[in-house]
């Protein structure tokens, strides 16, 4: 045990347990319900600053089990910063929310710390079942029958990952005789070897399923389009930003398995292919995010592979433009209250000469997720194909441009609907309130500044 | 010098800002030609400052060290003459764009961007910075095609389509070569900006690259086979806005070529460079064969830029210094030649009343509008490389530089000379005789005209003036 490392380090997550247990207390009395939203606003303020705060320091708690690192308190923040964006999403007009929905999402960010932060598997378990347990919860939260079947199929599936995960787990521990993963992949006898590819190939198999990657895909895009927006969104970001970063935590091997990453590439190259494939096809908005948010997973796997600083960086910038961008935009489609479950991409035709700065806006964080210049969607793709490139990836960075281009063309579709003059526009429009609008700018503010000053996030991690 | 640049370069993107406020139509117009005038006045000091070929870095601001991306300005003396003509044809452009029957708020906005947008893409600095002023330069175009005046037009839409995505086709092929020679220079330790581009050796990756920069290059400034897009574009494109597009945007391949593939890769291998002259030589043909069988005035002047300017490609690519110094000084021509020419024909009105025949009491071009009609006798000359007018002097230079070196290949190349001149003439004579006229041409124009027309002599008897800027 690092004997510098103090208790007071853990004070980000300590902050959110506390948060955990003071909302689940506010539930007993209907007339706290109210201020609920701002008690999780305060806890996961408290938690950002004590981030903050313990930034320099750098180590690894309980005979390596709990690891701080600049990169790994990076992704924490983001997930804070995702979780502070959803409870402003999720202020509905009509009645508070339960703060046991707060509760249940303070929960889940845990569960992604203790994923980005262990490199030690019943502790990542831990972690995963927590974030995927509130998650399933969270979906089925407002009782509609369409939402609770939704939850149900993305229970029964999540419970199967997890099996898969946990097998993986086990044949991966008869292999190397450890439970840490990381560094002991080079101790590993030679007879071995075929149970510990076999364990990692299962264990990639289950991250793939959670993450939502080809061809573990099925259940996400089914799962988003019968969810509530708030729940879409939250699907789509926090549990991919932490599951990636895990993912990326598990191949830090200083011996690389020539298997392991062709697996990790083809998982990327399929999911690329579904995701634009089928984005491409889509007609109704939540749909064509979620297979887009499958395409993004592939160039994300283009890149866990590898390691270093770049690498963290272009992570990290990935993530950070995409949860950005995709909040974004279910930001703005909240504004619009729709009859049904779905939201058709021809609802929008006309929307320039209806709402021209919404459009306007709405086109920004499109042309953002399509990678074009002067946006920093295009200096994430930029930052994520420089490392791949170097390493010798050029096929994969082909095939990438090439997706990303049919990518570009589904995107600036959306937007051609709205420079569209024939039809009226349909939609009623809600005021929206001020908490729903702040997510947009500030999602906007952050784009623009990521976008003039990227490097902004290689200080924060070379910080130490 | 830096000051200069900085002003020449943010006048018009103020200028965009400034006409969010102004309201009044005549205000705007005014600012507008202000606008313009001032741009003009800073870009000509450029001409006094001693600047060779080698492009010369005058500004840079670090903008992400670790990543070597910077913010920097700079010019050579090819920039210099390009960065004069964008400000002299806007300028030109705008006291043609001021009437009433063209004039609109948000395409003068369009303009002050493109403008901008095209004068940071001459001064770029670093490859990325080159990528980037590339796609800022688009925009401004889609919106010239899918936003007309009277609604949208789904045949100018269409054609807008078209453009969008052969263009956009080309700039992922750039991007992608920009990213593999960022990469090279990168693992190389030497730096990514022009002038100080590392050079790579003949090998696969020089050829890929020539593969990557060359689909780019075929596109933009359209090779035959790649050309689809132009034709349309030109004819279909709003009227005030093709002179422009025809002068300068065909030439952004010209410059991806001096900027970033000849200073850094060796040169093509030869099939490739082959494969670029058999078809530039079969577009020479073809484009002029097309010309002379269409009726459509935009189309038979499309068709004319479009073997012009595989013309030009021909003749930076046979490998002759005189050849590729006569396709620079064509590429200058060609801008002012179709700018003016395709200004005359939005000056004259409506073409697609074509009748042989004069009803009675009505008459033609040349008899209403004599002295409209002489300089287009002018322009049309030059176009068809006519001696003494500018045109000559690059399309011969071209011709003679190639046939040392490709003989066979600037035989059939040569047609071009017989082609353009039986394609203008008969144009001529159907324009000039054959179409009744009525309208009259206002005297600014004729006076703006005539001085782009003494521009096409001078050019023509004294072309050592433009040729000192292009030495190789």
């Amino acid at each position: 045990m690092n004997l510098d490392f103090q208790i007071s380090y853990l004070l980000p997550e300590l902050f959110l347990v506390f948060g955990v247990v003071v909302l689940a207390f506010l539930g007993i009395n209907k007339k706290f319900h109210g201020g609920a939203l701002w008690v999780a606003l305060a806890f996961l303020f408290f938690s950002a600053c004590a981030l903050i705060y313990y930034l320099p320091v750098e180590g690894e708690a309980f005979n390596g089990l709990y690891r701080k690192n600049t990169f790994g308190d990076f992704i924490k923040f983001l997930l804070l910063l995702n979780g502070a964006f959803l409870i402003l999403f999720s202020k509905s007009k009509q009645k508070p929310k339960n703060p046991e929905f707060y509760a249940l999402l303070c929960s889940s960010l845990w569960g992604g710390f203790v994923l980005v932060s262990t490199s030690y598997f019943p502790l990542f378990l831990v972690g995963l079942e927590t974030l995927s347990l509130t998650t399933y919860a969270l979906c089925a939260w407002q009782k509609e029958t369409w939402q609770v079947e939704a939850a149900l199929k993305y229970f029964f599936l999540g419970m199967l990952s997890s099996a898969i995960f946990i097998y993986g787990v086990a044949l991966f521990y008869g292999a190397t005789g450890s439970l840490f993963f990381g560094e002991s992949f080079s101790g590993v006898p030679e007879k071995n070897l075929p149970l510990l590819l076999l364990g990692s190939l299962l264990i990639l198999a289950g991250f793939s399923f959670k993450l939502g990657a080809a061809p573990f895909h099925f259940w996400m895009p089914d799962v988003i389009q019968n969810t509530s927006m708030t729940m879409a969104i939250f699907l789509l970001t926090l549990p991919k930003i932490a599951l990636f970063t895990a993912l990326h935590n598990f191949f830090y091997t200083p011996k690389p398995y020539p298997v392991l990453y062709f697996a990790l590439l083809f998982l990327g190259s399929l999911s690329l292919l579904v995701g634009n494939a089928m984005a491409f096809l889509q007609k109704d908005f939540k749909g064509l995010f979620a297979y887009s948010s499958i395409a993004h997973s592939g160039f994300i796997f283009y890149l866990v592979s590898l390691q270093g600083m770049t690498v963290n960086f272009s992570l990290s910038y990935y993530l950070l433009v995409y949860s950005l961008s995709n909040l974004g935009i279910f930001a703005v489609l909240k504004n619009f209250s729709f009859s049904g479950k779905t939201l058709h991409l021809s609802d929008f035709k006309g929307l320039f000469y209806k709402h021209p700065g919404l459009s306007l806006l709405f086109s920004f964080f499109l042309i953002s997720l399509a990678g074009i210049p002067f946006t920093p969607g295009f200096l994430s793709k930029l930052f994520l194909f420089l490392p791949v490139l170097n390493s010798g990836g050029w096929m994969f960075i082909a095939f990438a441009l090439f997706s990303s281009a049919v990518a570009a063309i589904y995107y600036l579709k959306i937007i051609w609907f709205f420079f569209q003059k024939e039809t009226d526009f349909q939609l009623q429009w809600d005021k929206p309130p001020i908490l729903l609008k702040s997510v947009y700018y500030f999602a906007f503010i952050f784009s623009l500044l990521l976008t003039l000053w990227p490097e902004v996030l290689l200080i924060w991690l070379k910080h130490s | 010098m830096v000051t200069l640049l900085f002003s020449l370069i943010f006048t018009p993107f103020v200028g965009f800002f400034g006409l969010f406020l102004i309201k009044k139509e005549s205000v705007q117009k005014i600012f507008l030609t202000g606008v313009q005038l001032l741009v003009f006045l800073f870009s000509l000091p450029l001409f006094t400052f001693p600047l060779g070929n080698r492009f010369a870095v005058l500004f840079r601001w670090v903008w992400f060290e670790s990543y070597q991306f910077s913010f920097t300005l700079g010019v050579d003396s090819f920039g210099v003459v390009f960065i004069c003509l964008t400000s002299g044809l806007f300028l030109l452009n705008t006291l043609f764009f001021l009437k009433k029957q063209f004039f609109s708020v948000s395409f003068a906005q369009a303009f002050l961007f493109l403008q901008t947008a095209l004068l940071l893409l001459f001064t770029a600095g670093n490859l990325i910075q080159f990528y980037v002023s590339w796609e800022l330069v688009m925009l401004p175009l889609l919106y010239f095609f899918l936003f007309q005046n009277e609604g949208s037009n789904p045949k100018a839409q269409k054609a807008g389509l078209y453009f969008f995505f052969y263009n956009f086709a080309a700039s992922l092929a750039m991007f992608a070569g920009i990213l593999i020679l960022y990469l090279f220079a990168i693992q190389n330790h030497r730096s990514i900006e022009f002038g100080d581009l590392p050079s790579i050796p003949p090998s696969v990756l020089s050829s890929a690259l020539w593969v990557l920069f060359g689909f780019t290059f075929a596109v933009k400034t359209p090779l035959f086979f790649f050309h689809a897009w132009q034709p349309q574009a030109y004819a279909k494109a709003p009227v005030f806005f093709v002179g422009i597009f025809a002068a300068l945007v065909s030439k952004m391949g010209v410059l991806l070529l001096i900027r970033v593939a000849f200073p850094t890769l060796s040169p093509p291998p030869e099939l490739i460079n082959y494969c670029f002259l058999v078809l530039a030589t079969i577009g020479i043909i073809y484009g002029g064969w097309l010309a002379l069988s269409h009726k459509n005035p935009y189309k038979i002047l499309a068709y004319s830029s479009l073997s012009h300017l595989n013309l030009l490609l021909f003749g930076l690519f046979n490998g002759s210094a005189l050849a590729f110094q006569g396709a620079l000084f064509l590429s200058i021509q060609h801008a002012l030649i179709s700018f003016g020419l395709f200004w005359m024909l939005a000056l004259s009105g409506n073409f697609k009343h074509h009748t042989p025949f004069i009803a009675q009491g009505k008459r033609s071009l040349f008899f209403s509008q004599p002295y409209f009609a002489g300089l287009i006798l002018v322009f049309a000359l030059a176009n068809a490389g006519f001696p003494g007018f500018s045109g000559f002097v690059g399309e011969f230079s071209i011709l003679l530089g190639g046939f040392s070196i490709h003989p066979l290949l600037t035989g059939f190349a040569s047609l071009v000379v017989i082609l353009s001149a039986s394609y203008s003439f008969v144009w001529l004579k159907s324009f000039l005789y054959e179409t009744e006229f009525e309208s009259t041409i206002a005297v600014m124009d004729r006076i703006l005209l005539s001085f782009l027309a003494i521009l096409l002599v001078v050019f023509g008897i004294y072309p050592v003036f433009l040729f000192s800027f292009f030495q190789v």
